[in-house]
Protein backbone atom coordinates (compact mmCIF):
# COMPACT_ATOMS: atom_id res chain seq x y z
CA UNK A 1 0.00 0.00 0.00
CA UNK A 2 1.06 4.07 -0.94
CA UNK A 3 1.28 6.11 2.33
CA UNK A 4 2.38 9.62 1.98
CA UNK A 5 3.72 9.53 5.31
CA UNK A 6 4.20 7.04 7.49
CA UNK A 7 4.42 7.54 11.39
CA UNK A 8 5.61 4.70 13.51
CA UNK A 9 4.82 4.44 17.01
CA UNK A 10 1.52 5.85 18.48
CA UNK A 11 2.32 7.60 21.59
CA UNK A 12 1.93 11.41 21.86
CA UNK A 13 4.57 12.66 19.42
CA UNK A 14 3.10 10.22 17.54
CA UNK A 15 -0.49 11.00 17.12
CA UNK A 16 0.01 14.20 17.26
CA UNK A 17 2.12 13.73 14.07
CA UNK A 18 -0.05 11.73 12.20
CA UNK A 19 -3.30 13.65 12.98
CA UNK A 20 -1.45 17.33 11.57
CA UNK A 21 0.03 15.20 8.64
CA UNK A 22 -3.55 14.11 7.61
CA UNK A 23 -5.01 17.25 8.54
CA UNK A 24 -2.77 18.48 5.59
CA UNK A 25 -4.74 16.44 3.18
CA UNK A 26 -1.52 13.60 3.01
CA UNK A 27 -2.88 10.17 3.04
CA UNK A 28 -1.46 8.46 6.30
CA UNK A 29 -0.84 5.79 7.99
CA UNK A 30 -0.12 5.59 12.12
CA UNK A 31 1.75 1.88 13.20
CA UNK A 32 1.51 1.40 16.67
CA UNK A 33 2.81 -2.26 18.35
CA UNK A 34 0.59 -1.97 21.67
CA UNK A 35 -3.42 -2.22 21.11
CA UNK A 36 -3.95 1.19 21.91
CA UNK A 37 -2.88 4.84 21.44
CA UNK A 38 -1.41 6.71 23.82
CA UNK A 39 1.99 5.33 24.37
CA UNK A 40 3.91 6.26 27.82
CA UNK A 41 0.45 8.46 28.59
CA UNK A 42 -1.70 5.39 28.28
CA UNK A 43 -0.40 2.06 28.52
CA UNK A 44 2.85 3.16 30.40
CA UNK A 45 0.04 5.16 33.31
CA UNK A 46 2.23 8.08 33.33
CA UNK A 47 -0.75 10.14 34.27
CA UNK A 48 0.60 14.13 34.26
CA UNK A 49 1.04 16.24 30.79
CA UNK A 50 4.24 18.19 31.48
CA UNK A 51 5.43 21.38 29.23
CA UNK A 52 2.56 22.12 28.15
CA UNK A 53 2.37 25.98 29.98
CA UNK A 54 5.38 28.34 29.79
CA UNK A 55 7.32 28.65 33.24
CA UNK A 56 6.08 31.15 35.32
CA UNK A 57 7.45 34.23 37.22
CA UNK A 58 5.42 33.87 40.42
CA UNK A 59 1.70 32.04 41.09
CA UNK A 60 -0.28 35.05 40.32
CA UNK A 61 1.38 35.32 36.41
CA UNK A 62 -0.89 34.10 33.60
CA UNK A 63 -0.83 30.71 32.69
CA UNK A 64 0.14 30.56 28.60
CA UNK A 65 0.07 27.48 26.75
CA UNK A 66 3.60 26.98 24.92
CA UNK A 67 2.34 25.30 21.90
CA UNK A 68 -1.18 26.76 21.46
CA UNK A 69 -1.80 24.12 18.40
CA UNK A 70 -2.51 20.91 18.87
CA UNK A 71 -1.64 20.43 22.55
CA UNK A 72 -3.97 22.42 23.82
CA UNK A 73 -6.80 20.97 21.87
CA UNK A 74 -5.85 17.61 23.04
CA UNK A 75 -5.92 19.21 26.51
CA UNK A 76 -9.04 20.95 26.12
CA UNK A 77 -10.21 17.51 24.89
CA UNK A 78 -9.16 15.35 27.66
CA UNK A 79 -11.02 18.16 30.19
CA UNK A 80 -14.44 18.57 28.21
CA UNK A 81 -14.26 14.31 28.35
CA UNK A 82 -13.66 14.69 32.57
CA UNK A 83 -10.40 12.65 32.32
CA UNK A 84 -7.94 15.72 33.49
CA UNK A 85 -7.65 17.83 36.11
CA UNK A 86 -5.97 20.93 36.80
CA UNK A 87 -3.56 22.29 35.56
CA UNK A 88 -2.33 22.52 38.84
CA UNK A 89 0.80 24.39 40.19
CA UNK A 90 3.54 22.33 41.98
CA UNK A 91 6.26 24.33 42.92
CA UNK A 92 7.35 26.25 39.86
CA UNK A 93 5.50 23.97 37.32
CA UNK A 94 2.34 24.17 35.76
CA UNK A 95 0.81 20.29 34.69
CA UNK A 96 -2.38 18.75 33.77
CA UNK A 97 -3.16 15.68 35.65
CA UNK A 98 -4.98 12.60 33.40
CA UNK A 99 -6.44 9.60 33.29
CA UNK A 100 -4.28 7.27 31.37
CA UNK A 101 -7.40 5.18 29.61
CA UNK A 102 -8.72 8.95 28.84
CA UNK A 103 -5.68 10.28 27.52
CA UNK A 104 -6.00 6.96 25.36
CA UNK A 105 -9.65 7.45 24.11
CA UNK A 106 -9.18 10.96 22.65
CA UNK A 107 -5.99 10.33 20.70
CA UNK A 108 -8.39 7.58 19.33
CA UNK A 109 -10.80 10.36 18.77
CA UNK A 110 -8.27 12.64 17.39
CA UNK A 111 -7.19 9.79 14.72
CA UNK A 112 -10.72 8.74 14.05
CA UNK A 113 -11.95 12.21 12.83
CA UNK A 114 -9.04 12.08 10.09
CA UNK A 115 -10.37 10.07 7.01
CA UNK A 116 -7.08 10.36 5.23
CA UNK A 117 -5.57 8.56 8.28
CA UNK A 118 -4.96 4.77 8.90
CA UNK A 119 -4.61 3.94 12.37
CA UNK A 120 -2.71 -0.15 12.83
CA UNK A 121 -2.76 -1.51 16.11
CA UNK A 122 -0.45 -4.32 17.35
CA UNK A 123 1.48 -3.68 14.28
CA UNK A 124 5.49 -3.99 14.68
CA UNK A 125 7.83 -2.31 12.43
CA UNK A 126 10.29 -4.83 11.16
CA UNK A 127 11.69 -3.38 8.10
CA UNK A 128 12.73 0.30 6.61
CA UNK A 129 14.62 0.25 3.70
CA UNK A 130 15.03 3.84 1.60
CA UNK A 131 15.38 3.60 -1.66
CA UNK A 132 14.73 6.29 -4.94
CA UNK A 133 10.85 5.60 -4.56
CA UNK A 134 10.71 6.30 -1.05
CA UNK A 135 11.02 4.29 1.66
CA UNK A 136 9.64 1.07 2.17
CA UNK A 137 7.68 -0.28 5.28
CA UNK A 138 7.62 -4.08 6.12
CA UNK A 139 4.94 -4.06 9.23
CA UNK A 140 3.95 -7.25 10.80
CA UNK A 141 0.34 -7.24 11.96
CA UNK A 142 -1.40 -10.16 13.87
CA UNK A 143 -3.13 -11.08 10.20
CA UNK A 144 0.84 -11.09 8.42
CA UNK A 145 3.29 -8.86 6.91
CA UNK A 146 2.44 -5.49 5.62
CA UNK A 147 4.38 -3.42 3.09
CA UNK A 148 3.64 -0.09 2.64
CA UNK A 149 5.38 2.14 0.25
CA UNK A 150 5.48 5.82 1.34
CA UNK A 151 7.46 9.23 0.43
CA UNK A 152 8.39 10.05 4.05
CA UNK A 153 8.07 8.88 7.62
CA UNK A 154 8.35 9.91 11.24
CA UNK A 155 10.18 8.16 14.01
CA UNK A 156 7.73 8.51 17.02
CA UNK A 157 9.00 5.46 18.60
CA UNK A 158 10.18 7.07 21.48
CA UNK A 159 13.31 4.71 20.96
CA UNK A 160 14.24 5.35 17.89
CA UNK A 161 13.67 2.16 16.84
CA UNK A 162 12.64 3.00 13.23
CA UNK A 163 15.78 5.10 11.94
CA UNK A 164 18.12 2.25 13.38
CA UNK A 165 16.00 0.10 11.14
CA UNK A 166 16.74 2.06 8.01
CA UNK A 167 20.29 2.93 8.95
CA UNK A 168 19.86 6.39 9.86
CA UNK A 169 22.77 7.74 12.58
CA UNK A 170 22.31 7.71 16.24
CA UNK A 171 23.70 7.65 19.48
CA UNK A 172 22.08 7.01 23.41
CA UNK A 173 23.91 7.79 26.69
CA UNK A 174 26.25 5.54 28.16
CA UNK A 175 24.42 3.04 30.49
CA UNK A 176 25.15 4.45 34.38
CA UNK A 177 23.51 8.25 32.64
CA UNK A 178 20.55 7.14 31.26
CA UNK A 179 17.47 8.46 32.81
CA UNK A 180 15.51 5.85 34.79
CA UNK A 181 12.75 4.11 34.07
CA UNK A 182 9.72 5.24 35.94
CA UNK A 183 7.19 2.06 37.41
CA UNK A 184 3.52 3.54 37.92
CA UNK A 185 0.72 1.79 39.55
CA UNK A 186 -2.74 3.06 40.56
CA UNK A 187 -4.62 2.56 44.05
CA UNK A 188 -8.32 2.88 44.61
CA UNK A 189 -10.02 2.62 47.82
CA UNK A 190 -7.45 5.54 49.87
CA UNK A 191 -8.87 8.17 52.06
CA UNK A 192 -9.42 11.52 50.66
CA UNK A 193 -7.12 12.68 53.91
CA UNK A 194 -4.35 9.85 53.18
CA UNK A 195 -1.69 12.52 50.79
CA UNK A 196 -3.65 15.35 53.36
CA UNK A 197 -0.65 17.74 55.07
CA UNK A 198 2.48 16.11 55.80
CA UNK A 199 1.39 12.59 55.17
CA UNK A 200 3.83 12.45 52.14
CA UNK A 201 6.73 13.34 55.14
CA UNK A 202 4.96 10.33 57.05
CA UNK A 203 4.84 7.89 54.46
CA UNK A 204 8.10 8.35 52.86
CA UNK A 205 9.23 7.81 56.57
CA UNK A 206 7.57 4.44 57.07
CA UNK A 207 8.62 3.22 54.17
CA UNK A 208 12.32 4.11 54.82
CA UNK A 209 11.57 2.28 58.35
CA UNK A 210 10.36 -0.91 56.27
CA UNK A 211 13.15 -0.76 54.04
CA UNK A 212 15.77 -0.35 56.64
CA UNK A 213 13.76 -3.28 58.41
CA UNK A 214 13.54 -5.65 55.38
CA UNK A 215 10.53 -5.73 55.62
CA UNK A 216 10.36 -3.97 51.94
CA UNK A 217 12.61 -4.29 48.85
CA UNK A 218 14.92 -1.60 48.01
CA UNK A 219 12.86 -0.63 45.08
CA UNK A 220 10.16 0.85 47.38
CA UNK A 221 12.85 3.62 47.99
CA UNK A 222 11.42 6.55 46.51
CA UNK A 223 7.97 5.88 45.89
CA UNK A 224 5.87 8.74 45.76
CA UNK A 225 2.22 9.12 45.99
CA UNK A 226 -0.28 11.60 44.28
CA UNK A 227 -3.64 11.77 43.64
CA UNK A 228 -5.62 10.68 40.88
CA UNK A 229 -8.26 12.84 38.62
CA UNK A 230 -11.01 10.57 40.49
CA UNK A 231 -11.66 10.46 43.66
CA UNK A 232 -10.13 7.53 45.94
CA UNK A 233 -7.09 7.19 42.84
CA UNK A 234 -4.00 7.39 44.15
CA UNK A 235 -0.91 6.67 41.66
CA UNK A 236 1.97 5.32 42.79
CA UNK A 237 5.52 5.99 41.09
CA UNK A 238 8.84 4.16 41.95
CA UNK A 239 11.60 4.87 39.85
CA UNK A 240 13.56 1.26 39.22
CA UNK A 241 17.27 1.28 40.54
CA UNK A 242 17.89 -0.10 37.65
CA UNK A 243 21.94 -0.62 37.01
CA UNK A 244 23.27 -1.54 33.61
CA UNK A 245 19.39 -1.07 32.43
CA UNK A 246 19.63 -0.95 28.15
CA UNK A 247 15.78 0.09 27.17
CA UNK A 248 16.87 -1.77 23.83
CA UNK A 249 16.97 -4.76 26.12
CA UNK A 250 13.36 -6.49 25.78
CA UNK A 251 14.75 -9.72 28.21
CA UNK A 252 15.73 -6.25 31.25
CA UNK A 253 12.57 -4.21 30.09
CA UNK A 254 10.77 -7.45 31.64
CA UNK A 255 12.74 -8.02 34.03
CA UNK A 256 12.35 -4.24 35.45
CA UNK A 257 8.37 -4.67 34.97
CA UNK A 258 8.55 -8.06 36.43
CA UNK A 259 10.06 -5.77 39.73
CA UNK A 260 8.42 -3.14 40.04
CA UNK A 261 4.63 -4.79 39.79
CA UNK A 262 5.70 -6.98 42.56
CA UNK A 263 7.07 -4.12 44.32
CA UNK A 264 3.90 -2.10 43.62
CA UNK A 265 1.86 -5.06 45.45
CA UNK A 266 4.92 -5.33 48.09
CA UNK A 267 3.96 -1.74 48.69
CA UNK A 268 0.14 -1.68 48.72
CA UNK A 269 0.26 -4.13 51.45
CA UNK A 270 2.62 -2.48 53.26
CA UNK A 271 0.38 0.69 53.17
CA UNK A 272 -2.71 -1.01 54.23
CA UNK A 273 -1.04 -2.48 57.22
CA UNK A 274 1.11 0.54 58.23
CA UNK A 275 -0.31 4.08 57.19
CA UNK A 276 -3.67 6.17 57.50
CA UNK A 277 -5.99 6.36 54.80
CA UNK A 278 -4.56 3.31 53.38
CA UNK A 279 -6.10 0.18 54.93
CA UNK A 280 -8.63 -0.44 52.05
CA UNK A 281 -6.47 0.47 49.16
CA UNK A 282 -5.93 -2.24 46.45
CA UNK A 283 -4.07 -1.98 43.31
CA UNK A 284 -6.07 -1.52 40.23
CA UNK A 285 -3.88 -0.81 37.77
CA UNK A 286 -0.39 -1.68 36.36
CA UNK A 287 1.51 -0.58 33.13
CA UNK A 288 1.46 -2.89 30.27
CA UNK A 289 5.64 -2.44 30.63
CA UNK A 290 7.83 0.49 32.76
CA UNK A 291 8.09 3.77 31.29
CA UNK A 292 10.97 4.34 29.47
CA UNK A 293 12.59 7.61 29.76
CA UNK A 294 15.18 7.94 27.35
CA UNK A 295 17.17 5.93 24.76
CA UNK A 296 18.21 6.22 21.00
CA UNK A 297 18.49 10.18 20.34
CA UNK A 298 18.24 10.31 16.34
CA UNK A 299 21.14 12.24 14.73
CA UNK A 300 19.34 15.23 13.05
CA UNK A 301 20.72 18.46 10.98
CA UNK A 302 20.97 20.01 14.71
CA UNK A 303 21.39 18.46 17.93
CA UNK A 304 18.88 20.99 20.44
CA UNK A 305 22.05 21.00 23.54
CA UNK A 306 21.47 22.01 27.46
CA UNK A 307 23.10 25.44 26.83
CA UNK A 308 20.05 26.36 24.16
CA UNK A 309 17.63 24.99 26.89
CA UNK A 310 19.37 27.25 29.17
CA UNK A 311 19.09 30.45 27.53
CA UNK A 312 15.80 29.55 25.91
CA UNK A 313 17.33 30.19 21.90
CA UNK A 314 15.37 31.37 19.22
CA UNK A 315 15.65 29.33 15.86
CA UNK A 316 14.63 30.64 12.30
CA UNK A 317 13.13 27.64 11.85
CA UNK A 318 11.73 26.79 15.33
CA UNK A 319 8.48 24.84 14.97
CA UNK A 320 8.05 24.21 18.67
CA UNK A 321 8.65 25.01 22.20
CA UNK A 322 10.82 23.36 24.68
CA UNK A 323 9.23 24.89 28.48
CA UNK A 324 10.06 22.48 30.89
CA UNK A 325 13.20 22.60 32.64
CA UNK A 326 15.98 20.25 32.35
CA UNK A 327 14.98 17.37 35.01
CA UNK A 328 17.29 14.42 35.49
CA UNK A 329 16.88 11.31 36.62
CA UNK A 330 19.97 9.38 36.38
CA UNK A 331 20.30 9.04 39.74
CA UNK A 332 19.15 6.70 42.68
CA UNK A 333 18.32 10.01 44.55
CA UNK A 334 15.35 11.68 43.29
CA UNK A 335 15.18 14.44 40.07
CA UNK A 336 17.52 16.83 39.45
CA UNK A 337 15.80 20.37 37.57
CA UNK A 338 17.79 22.43 36.32
CA UNK A 339 15.57 25.74 35.37
CA UNK A 340 16.74 28.05 32.64
CA UNK A 341 18.68 31.56 34.02
CA UNK A 342 15.49 33.73 32.68
CA UNK A 343 12.31 32.61 32.26
CA UNK A 344 12.43 31.78 28.21
CA UNK A 345 11.02 28.81 25.86
CA UNK A 346 13.65 26.84 23.52
CA UNK A 347 12.36 26.73 20.30
CA UNK A 348 13.30 23.60 18.83
CA UNK A 349 14.62 23.88 15.01
CA UNK A 350 12.86 21.95 12.29
CA UNK A 351 16.45 20.14 11.90
CA UNK A 352 16.45 18.88 15.01
CA UNK A 353 13.39 16.86 13.80
CA UNK A 354 14.77 15.93 10.37
CA UNK A 355 17.64 13.07 10.35
CA UNK A 356 21.13 14.02 9.77
CA UNK A 357 21.21 10.97 6.80
CA UNK A 358 18.22 10.37 5.42
CA UNK A 359 16.16 13.26 3.86
CA UNK A 360 12.38 11.47 3.97
CA UNK A 361 12.78 10.70 7.80
CA UNK A 362 11.58 13.15 10.47
CA UNK A 363 11.54 12.29 14.32
CA UNK A 364 9.10 13.32 16.90
CA UNK A 365 8.78 12.74 20.98
CA UNK A 366 11.87 11.81 23.16
CA UNK A 367 14.29 10.10 20.21
CA UNK A 368 14.45 13.99 18.50
CA UNK A 369 17.96 15.28 17.77
CA UNK A 370 19.13 16.33 21.20
CA UNK A 371 22.17 15.77 23.72
CA UNK A 372 21.46 13.44 26.66
CA UNK A 373 21.08 16.87 28.79
CA UNK A 374 18.28 18.24 26.97
CA UNK A 375 16.13 15.04 26.17
CA UNK A 376 15.56 15.62 29.95
CA UNK A 377 13.90 18.80 29.31
CA UNK A 378 12.06 17.88 25.38
CA UNK A 379 10.78 14.52 26.55
CA UNK A 380 7.37 15.56 28.74
CA UNK A 381 4.55 14.87 26.93
CA UNK A 382 3.25 18.45 26.37
CA UNK A 383 6.32 18.96 24.34
CA UNK A 384 5.86 15.21 22.56
CA UNK A 385 2.89 16.41 21.11
CA UNK A 386 4.19 19.92 19.91
CA UNK A 387 6.96 17.93 18.06
CA UNK A 388 4.84 15.73 16.77
CA UNK A 389 2.45 18.19 15.22
CA UNK A 390 5.27 19.60 14.12
CA UNK A 391 7.41 16.79 12.35
CA UNK A 392 3.86 15.64 11.19
CA UNK A 393 3.34 18.96 9.26
CA UNK A 394 6.79 18.72 7.54
CA UNK A 395 6.62 15.17 6.90
CA UNK A 396 3.34 16.07 5.00
CA UNK A 397 4.99 18.84 3.07
CA UNK A 398 8.17 16.32 2.50
CA UNK A 399 5.79 14.48 0.69
CA UNK A 400 3.82 16.63 -1.03
CA UNK A 401 7.23 17.51 -3.37
CA UNK B 1 33.59 25.29 86.16
CA UNK B 2 32.44 25.60 82.37
CA UNK B 3 29.04 26.25 81.55
CA UNK B 4 27.13 23.15 80.10
CA UNK B 5 25.97 25.18 77.18
CA UNK B 6 29.16 25.33 75.23
CA UNK B 7 29.22 21.52 75.57
CA UNK B 8 26.15 21.46 73.72
CA UNK B 9 26.79 23.79 71.07
CA UNK B 10 29.82 21.71 70.16
CA UNK B 11 27.54 18.30 69.78
CA UNK B 12 25.00 20.85 67.71
CA UNK B 13 27.66 22.22 65.71
CA UNK B 14 29.25 18.48 65.14
CA UNK B 15 25.23 17.17 64.19
CA UNK B 16 24.93 19.88 61.85
CA UNK B 17 28.40 19.03 60.13
CA UNK B 18 27.64 15.72 59.90
CA UNK B 19 23.91 16.76 58.18
CA UNK B 20 25.58 18.92 56.22
CA UNK B 21 27.94 16.52 54.49
CA UNK B 22 24.84 13.65 54.49
CA UNK B 23 22.84 16.08 52.17
CA UNK B 24 25.70 17.45 50.06
CA UNK B 25 26.66 13.95 49.15
CA UNK B 26 23.81 13.30 46.92
CA UNK B 27 20.63 13.55 48.40
CA UNK B 28 20.23 16.96 47.13
CA UNK B 29 22.11 19.49 44.79
CA UNK B 30 23.22 22.54 47.28
CA UNK B 31 22.57 26.07 45.75
CA UNK B 32 25.17 28.59 46.15
CA UNK B 33 25.14 30.28 49.51
CA UNK B 34 23.21 27.14 51.17
CA UNK B 35 23.90 26.87 54.40
CA UNK B 36 22.03 25.26 57.69
CA UNK B 37 19.19 27.57 57.55
CA UNK B 38 18.09 27.23 53.96
CA UNK B 39 15.51 24.84 52.80
CA UNK B 40 16.21 21.70 52.09
CA UNK B 41 12.60 21.20 50.17
CA UNK B 42 13.71 24.34 47.70
CA UNK B 43 17.14 22.35 47.41
CA UNK B 44 15.44 20.09 45.94
CA UNK B 45 14.32 17.73 48.47
CA UNK B 46 11.84 15.18 47.03
CA UNK B 47 10.07 12.10 48.35
CA UNK B 48 13.06 10.17 46.98
CA UNK B 49 15.38 12.10 49.00
CA UNK B 50 13.56 12.29 52.05
CA UNK B 51 13.87 8.39 52.67
CA UNK B 52 17.48 8.25 52.15
CA UNK B 53 17.77 11.07 54.60
CA UNK B 54 15.90 8.99 57.11
CA UNK B 55 17.98 6.09 56.26
CA UNK B 56 21.30 7.93 57.10
CA UNK B 57 20.23 9.72 60.19
CA UNK B 58 19.33 6.04 61.20
CA UNK B 59 22.86 4.73 60.10
CA UNK B 60 24.71 7.72 61.24
CA UNK B 61 22.96 9.21 64.44
CA UNK B 62 21.04 5.48 65.58
CA UNK B 63 17.85 7.87 65.03
CA UNK B 64 14.44 7.40 64.25
CA UNK B 65 12.51 10.32 64.40
CA UNK B 66 8.86 9.63 65.91
CA UNK B 67 5.89 10.04 63.43
CA UNK B 68 4.62 12.72 65.63
CA UNK B 69 7.37 14.91 64.97
CA UNK B 70 7.86 14.78 61.62
CA UNK B 71 6.18 17.92 60.13
CA UNK B 72 7.18 20.44 57.48
CA UNK B 73 8.03 22.85 59.49
CA UNK B 74 10.37 20.37 61.87
CA UNK B 75 12.28 18.74 58.81
CA UNK B 76 12.83 22.04 56.49
CA UNK B 77 16.58 23.36 57.11
CA UNK B 78 19.89 21.34 58.76
CA UNK B 79 19.15 23.25 61.81
CA UNK B 80 15.45 21.57 62.56
CA UNK B 81 16.95 18.28 61.68
CA UNK B 82 20.08 18.85 64.13
CA UNK B 83 17.43 19.95 67.01
CA UNK B 84 14.79 16.65 66.10
CA UNK B 85 18.15 14.28 66.40
CA UNK B 86 19.14 15.82 69.44
CA UNK B 87 15.81 15.46 71.27
CA UNK B 88 16.00 12.05 70.41
CA UNK B 89 19.25 11.77 71.89
CA UNK B 90 18.56 13.18 74.63
CA UNK B 91 14.89 11.39 75.01
CA UNK B 92 15.32 7.74 73.52
CA UNK B 93 11.52 6.90 74.13
CA UNK B 94 10.54 5.06 71.06
CA UNK B 95 7.68 6.41 69.28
Amino acid sequence: MRFDVAVVGGGSAGVAAAVSAARTGARVVLVERQGLLGGQASFALVHSICGLYLLRECDAAPLVPANPGLPMEFARRLLAAGGARGPLRMGRLDVLLHEPDAFAAVAAELCAGQPELDVRLHAEILKASPDADGIRLAVQTPAGIEHFLTAAVVDATGDGTLAALAGASWEQAPLERLQRPAFIFKLAGVAESALAGDARLRIAQALSAAVCDGALPATALGAAFRAGVASGQVWGTIDLAADNFDPRMPALVSEITAEGREAAQDIACFLRGAVDGFSDATVTALPIRAGIRESRRIAGLYQLTAADIAAGTDFEDAVAWSAWPVELREKPTGPKFRYPAEIRPCGIPLRALRARDLDRLFMAGRCISCSHEAQAAIRVIGTCLATGEAAGQAAALRADK
Amino acid sequence: MEPAAPADDHDRQLIQQKLCEIVSGGIIEPFPGFDVRSDLFDAGLDSLAIMQLLIRIDQEFGVRIPTHRLTRENFSTIEDLARLIEDRHSDPDPA
